[in-house]
C-alpha cells in the first residue's frame, strides 16, 4: 500500500487526470454534435445511436489517452533516473503493478464519466428510446476491458523504452488499425487489441436503400472475445512485468 | 545490527599482495560489506572479475579507478541492481539474496552515478517519497535537510536545481532511515571546487556523526586520498589493491635512484654486495637505507672503476603507485 501511496503523491502537478478529461470533453462535444444533427424522428432510437458511436468513438480517442497515461506515469522515472533508488527501496514488481493501478483506475473514473455522459445526453435531448442497463454494463465492460489491456501495453513499452515518442506512436498506430478492424470480418477483428472496442460493441445497424432507413438493433455480447481479451491481458501482465524485472537500471 | 560471527572476518588478515593490517588499538575491523568472487559479463566481456572487497564497518572505504573500471557496476551489484553473474554480497554478515535483499537494504543508503528525483516535485516533496517507501520517521525530512544544507531551497522544484543541489538532495535522500550503510558512487561529480569541497566534508564527517559505514567511489586519487580511510583500487574489472590509506601510503616509501656510467656492471656488483636493485629507465633504484651503508655501496662501485653520477633520494606518491599497480597513465 505504501508503494501505492508514494505513485500517488508522485503525480502531483503532473496534471495526469488532464488527458482523461480533455479526451472527455472530446466525447461529449462530438456526441453532442452528431445528436444536435439528427432530426427528431430519428432520436426514437437514439440511445443505440450513442452506443453504437462512442465506442467508435473510443477507438480513435482511448489508445492514444492509454498511451499518454502510461507515458505520463513512466516517464517521470525515466527523466529522474528514479529507477536505481526506487529498486532499493520497494520490489520491481511492486513499481509496475502500482503503476498499472493507478492508470487503470483513471481509466475505471473515465469509463464511468462515459456512463453519466450518455444518462445525461439521454436527458438532454429528451430521447424517447429506453436506456438499456444491461447494455450499459456492456458498454463500460467492453470500454474498461479494452482500455485497460491497452494501458497495460503500453506501460510495458513506456517502462522499456527511454524515448516516449515510440510509445505514443505505437499508441497512434494502434487507433488507426482498431478503426480498421471495424471493417474487418468478425474472426480478425479478435487479433488485434485495439479492436476489441468494436468486438464489445452490442449494437449494430442495418442500412435500408430502398427506405432510406437506418435500422438499429442488438447483438449479443461476445463472451468468447471478452475471455480471449482477459486472457491476453493475463498473459501480457506475466510477460511485460518479466521484462521489466530483467532491465538492469 | 545483523552480525554473523562466524562470518566477521578480521581485517587485518585480509588484504592484497599479502599485507597484514589492522587497527591500530589491536582490534579487528567487523566488515560491513563483503563480496566473494564477485563477477559481471555482459556477453563475453567480463566488466567485474572474481572481485572479494571487504569493507571495514565504520570506515569511508574509497573505491578507487580509472572510468569503466567497473566501479559502479560493482556498487550496483552489491545493492542488488545488477544481477551478478557469479559470486556473493554479504552485508553485515549476511548473504544476500533475492528474497532478503529488501530487508538488508533497509540499512543501506545509497547515491548511484547521477541523482534520482522527480523535476516536478520540491525538494522536500521528493523527500516525502523516499521517506514513505523507507518507512522512516516525518522528522528525518528535516534533518536529512539540515545535514545537506538545504532548508532554503527545499521548497523549489527539484527540475530547478543546480547538479550540486540535485547531489545534495540525493544525499539526502539516502541519508534517510538512517541507514548504517551508505553507497555513493562518485559523488562529487559534476559539482564546482566550492560544492567537492563541502560534499567531501560531508562525507567525511558522516562516520563520526551517525556511526555510518561509507562506501565511496571515485577515479580522483588526491579526494579519496582526503576522504577515506581504506580503499579498494580496481583496474579492468579487477580488484588489484585493498588496504587501509595508511598502509597505501607506506607504499610510498623512500628509495635511492643511482645513476653510473655502467649501470650493468654496477647493478651486478650491488647485487654481490647484497643490495638489490633494478633498473628504472637510466637509473638503479635501490631500497632506502643507512648513510653508512649507502657510503659503503658506492665506494665499492669506485674501487670498481665505475664512476657515480648522480645518488638520489626519491619518494613515490600515490599517483605514482596507482599508475604502478593499473600500469598505464589514467586520470587521476
Amino acid at each position: 500500500m505504501k508503494g501505492f501511496w508514494t505513485e500517488i503523491k508522485k503525480i502531483k502537478r503532473k496534471w495526469i487526470w488532464g488527458a482523461p478529461a480533455g479526451i472527455f470533453l472530446v466525447d461529449l462535444a462530438w456526441m453532442c454534435w452528431m445528436l444536435s444533427e439528427l432530426e427528431s424522428g430519428e432520436l426514437k432510437d437514439g440511445c443505440y445511436r450513442i452506443l453504437m458511436s462512442l465506442p467508435m468513438i473510443n477507438t480513435i480517442t482511448l489508445p492514444v489517452l492509454a498511451a499518454v497515461l502510461a507515458s505520463r506515469l513512466c516517464d517521470m522515472e525515466n527523466k529522474g533516473n528514479t529507477y536505481k533508488l526506487l529498486c532499493t527501496l520497494q520490489e520491481k514488481g511492486a513499481i509496475f503493478r502500482n503503476k498499472f493501478i493507478l492508470g487503470g483506475l483513471h481509466i475505471l473514473v473515465f469509463a464511468f464519466l462515459q456512463l453519466s455522459m450518455i444518462v445525461f445526453l439521454v436527458w438532454y435531448y429528451r430521447i424517447p428510446q429506453e436506456l438499456e442497463a444491461e447494455q450499459m454494463v456492456y458498454f463500460f465492460l467492453s470500454t474498461c476491458a479494452t482500455t485497460i489491456v491497452l494501458l497495460l501495453l503500453q506501460e510495458v513499452l513506456s517502462l522499456m523504452m527511454d524515448n516516449q515518442l515510440y510509445p505514443l506512436f505505437i499508441g497512434l498506430i494502434g487507433t488507426f488499425v482498431g478503426l480498421f478492424s471495424w471493417f474487418f470480418s468478425l474472426p480478425l477483428r479478435y487479433l488485434t487489441p485495439w479492436g476489441y472496442y468494436c468486438v464489445g460493441c452490442t449494437i449494430n445497424n442495418i442500412y435500408y436503400k430502398e427506405t432510406r432507413e437506418v435500422v438499429f438493433y442488438t447483438v449479443s455480447f461476445s463472451y468468447g472475445g471478452f475471455a480471449a481479451l482477459l486472457l491476453f491481458a493475463a498473459v501480457l501482465y506475466i510477460y511485460g512485468k518479466n521484462l521489466f524485472l530483467k532491465k538492469e537500471v | 545490527m545483523i552480525m554473523n560471527e562466524k562470518r566477521s572476518t578480521e581485517y587485518s588478515e585480509r588484504g592484497i599482495f599479502g599485507l597484514r593490517f589492522g587497527r591500530k588499538d589491536g582490534h579487528d575491523m567487523r566488515i560491513a560489506i563483503e563480496t566473494e568472487q564477485l563477477c559481471k559479463s555482459y556477453g563475453k566481456h567480463m566488466c567485474v572479475k572474481n572481485v572479494d572487497l571487504r569493507v571495514p564497518e565504520g570506515s569511508i572505504y574509497g573505491f578507487l579507478g580509472p572510468n569503466g573500471a567497473g566501479k559502479s557496476t560493482t556498487m550496483k551489484m552489491i545493492l542488488g541492481l545488477v544481477n551478478a553473474t557469479r559470486g556473493q554480497v554479504s552485508v553485515f554478515g549476511k548473504e544476500m539474496n533475492r528474497k532478503n535483499r529488501l530487508d538488508i537494504l533497509k540499512q543501506t543508503g545509497s547515491l548511484i552515478e547521477s541523482p534520482s528525483y522527480y523535476g516536478h516535485l520540491t525538494g522536500r516533496e521528493n523527500l516525502e517519497i523516499v521517506r514513505t517507501l523507507r518507512g522512516a520517521d516525518k522528522r528525518e525530512v528535516n534533518e536529512a535537510l539540515k545535514t545537506v544544507r538545504m532548508e532554503k531551497q527545499q521548497d523549489k522544484k527539484a527540475g530547478a536545481y543546480s547538479l550540486g543541489m540535485k547531489q545534495r538532495l540525493g544525499l539526502a535522500a539516502a541519508l534517510l532511515g538512517k541507514p548504517k550503510i551508505l553507497l555513493l558512487d562518485e559523488p562529487t561529480n559534476g559539482l564546482d571546487p566550492a560544492g567537492i569541497q563541502e560534499m567531501r566534508e560531508l562525507i567525511r564527517s558522516l562516520p563520526e556523526r551517525y556511526g555510518m559505514t561509507v562506501m565511496v567511489s571515485s577515479h580522483l586519487l588526491s579526494e579519496i586520498d582526503q576522504m577515506a580511510t581504506h580503499t579498494g583500487i580496481i583496474h579492468k574489472g579487477e580488484l588489484i589493491f585493498q588496504d587501509s590509506l595508511e598502509h597505501l601510503h607506506e607504499h610510498s616509501r623512500k628509495r635511492l635512484l643511482l645513476k653510473t656510467g655502467n649501470n650493468e656492471a654496477a647493478l651486478r656488483i650491488l647485487g654481490e654486495l647484497g643490495c638489490r636493485g633494478k633498473m628504472m629507465e637510466d637509473r638503479i633504484s635501490l631500497p632506502d637505507m643507512e648513510d653508512e651503508k649507502v657510503a659503503f655501496c658506492i665506494a665499492a662501485l669506485v674501487r670498481q672503476d665505475i664512476g657515480v653520477l648522480r645518488v638520489e633520494e626519491y619518494q613515490r606518491n600515490l599517483e605514482d603507485i596507482f599508475l604502478g599497480l593499473t600500469g598505464k597513465q589514467v586520470s587521476l
